[in-house]
């Protein structure tokens, strides 16, 4: 097959997408031809989405027809010059881990082999990759848990997870924006608002930043509860 | 602003809603939204209003409230068995209230969701540009008891009393065929498991909700695995988990999700699902884009009229 590939999703969508796999070269591209596309202006556009490997340009029907729509993704694609080189921002997310913070924590140790300590260094010194923004109210889809932190989600997830949470589930990280049920391991809790509605964006986080979950004690909650995540500092090129 | 209602008892889920937040899914926001949205387009032209203006989403049953001032409303959707001071009212048409008038949403004759529009629009507080109540996603809450609405103030315009005739609703109320184009991930489930889609019937199950309705009904087989690397998905997505029943998503669905999508109903029948409970039972119907563009169309030609009868009777 060659990609990428160019499908109707409904009666107003066209679903873009590269080759079957979590890829930061393929998510680059994906994101980039989201934002151009929605840079054009077009009449019919309505809006973009992206995530890992596939793009959803979501067009008006009254004002054009799946086939044009198509023949004008495929213009820019064709065109797609990389982005020009950006520091990413990297954010520093205080977390503390285990307790009642991270309910999971003991169980990760156990199917790891690795000790409670040794979780929380090796998942503390990752750095993270936000491949894009989904699922519910900016929602992070994580890249880079380091292989032997893979830890197969619950069978029975559970019905309410507190906001802030950070956790494992199979190959991804993740980190809760809002409270919901979820089936990850959870290792850790930040307090830092994550979401809120009434800001632009929602979530200061962004597709292509890099997060690390900076172990903290629970004394230090209160003087993180509430703020914004700041980025700390540029990556060198 | 003008004194609209005051809310005497909530009924079960009583939203404001409008056409949705549009440009904010690339941040993970949800479209939300009313449900049936032909329905609120209509209910707002029937009072002079922009179609996009907000309404209330009345569900099921339960809504009471009295006018505290004259206005012009309208009712369309679902029949829940509307009283204004007792007496039965129709859906599809709008009504002078006067002050201490009293409305009342006893229960369901017809349908699930029903609309009220308001000339001048319900005063209401707005998120990314939107009055849609999406409470997972911190952005309003359902109305609740004692609750005082605000309402607009419109044009003067005058608008005629005005009733909907049945026969010139497009989607018929008997309709319980939902057209879908086929895909992206068709090839993902076995001959089989798609001639039970498209050739059996699926009764809606309990766990159904403005994010959306799960079906039960002949089983829908993978060739291989349900998951796939999370991708956009939009409302009207038909999402099969492993195993092998449908979900569909609705307004406040998610925006990615991680399940194949065997098709996508078209988007002039979601309205036709959003007036669903239960225990219904519905079929589906493989159409192209073509029909799916032309039944869009129709709706559109419909709303137009409407709007075009309103303004020159």
């Amino acid at each position: 097959m060659t990609f990428p590939t160019y499908q109707p999703v409904g009666d107003q969508g066209v679903l873009v997408s590269y080759e079957e796999k979590i890829d930061p070269a393929i998510n680059e591209r994906v994101r980039v031809l989201s934002e151009v596309i929605s840079e054009q202006n077009f009449p019919w556009l309505e809006e973009t989405v992206f995530s890992y490997r596939s793009a959803l340009i979501i067009y008006h029907p009254r004002k054009i027809h799946f086939p044009q729509v198509v023949e004008a993704i495929i213009t820019i694609e064709r065109g797609l010059t990389p982005a020009p080189f950006s520091l990413p921002d990297i954010y520093e997310i205080p977390t503390v881990y285990g307790g009642p913070y991270g309910p999971d924590l003991e169980r990760v140790s156990e199917v790891t082999s690795l000790s409670l300590r040794e979780v929380i260094d090796l998942y503390s010194s990752t750095t993270f990759t936000i491949y894009f923004l989904g699922f519910l109210c900016a929602q992070p889809y994580l890249g880079g848990l380091p292989e032997k932190l893979q830890v197969p989600r619950l069978d029975n997830p559970r019905l309410h997870m507190p906001a802030g949470s950070v956790g494992i589930g199979g190959i991804q990280a993740s980190l809760l924006t809002i409270d919901q049920p979820s089936g990850h391991n959870f290792i850790g809790r930040t307090f830092l608002s994550l979401y809120d509605p009434r800001k632009m964006p929602p979530s200061p986080l962004k597709a292509g930043d890099r997060v690390v979950f900076k172990p903290i004690s629970e004394e230090e909650i209160p003087k993180i509860k509430g703020k914004d995540p700041m980025s700390k500092k540029k990556v060198d090129p | 602003m003008t004194k609209g209602f005051r809310i005497i008892h909530p009924g079960i889920l009583t939203t404001y809603q409008d056409l949705g937040r549009h440009g904010f899914r690339r941040f993970g926001i949800p479209l939300s939204g009313a449900m049936d949205a032909l329905a609120l387009r209509a209910a707002n032209l029937l009072v002079g209003n922009k179609e996009t203006e907000v309404g209330l989403e009345v569900t099921l049953m339960g809504l009471k409230m009295v006018a505290l001032s004259p206005m012009l409303i309208a009712v369309t959707g679902g029949d829940l068995n509307l009283t204004i001071n007792s007496e039965y009212q129709p859906p599809w048409k709008n009504y002078r209230l006067k002050l201490g008038d009293i409305l009342h949403f006893r229960r369901r004759k017809f349908g699930l969701r029903a609309y009220l529009a308001v000339r001048g629009g319900f005063k209401a507080p707005a998120f990314m540009g939107s009055a849609s109540v999406f409470q997972r996603g911190l952005m309003g809450n359902p109305l609740g008891e004692g609750e005082p609405l605000e309402i607009g103030t419109a044009e003067q315009r005058s608008i005629p009393e005005f009733e909907i005739p049945q026969d010139h609703l497009p989607n018929l109320s008997d309709q319980n065929l939902l057209r879908v184009i086929m895909g992206p991930q068709e090839e993902r489930f076995t001959e089989e498991g798609i001639l039970h889609f498209l050739n059996g019937s699926y009764r809606i199950k309990s766990q159904s909700d403005r994010m959306a309705y799960r079906l039960e009904g002949p089983k829908i087989n993978h060739r291989g695995k349900a998951d796939i690397i999370s991708e956009p998905l939009m409302p009207g997505a038909i999402q099969v988990p492993n195993d092998g029943a449908p979900i569909i998503l609705m307004a406040d669905g998610q925006v990615t999700g991680g399940y194949a999508k065997i098709a996508n109903v078209i988007r002039a029948d979601i309205p036709v699902l959003a007036q669903k409970i239960p225990g219904e039972e519905i079929q589906f119907e493989a159409v192209d884009l073509a029909r799916a563009y032309e039944a869009q169309e129709q709706q559109e030609q419909f709303l137009l009229r409407l709007g075009n009868s309103l303004s020159f009777s």
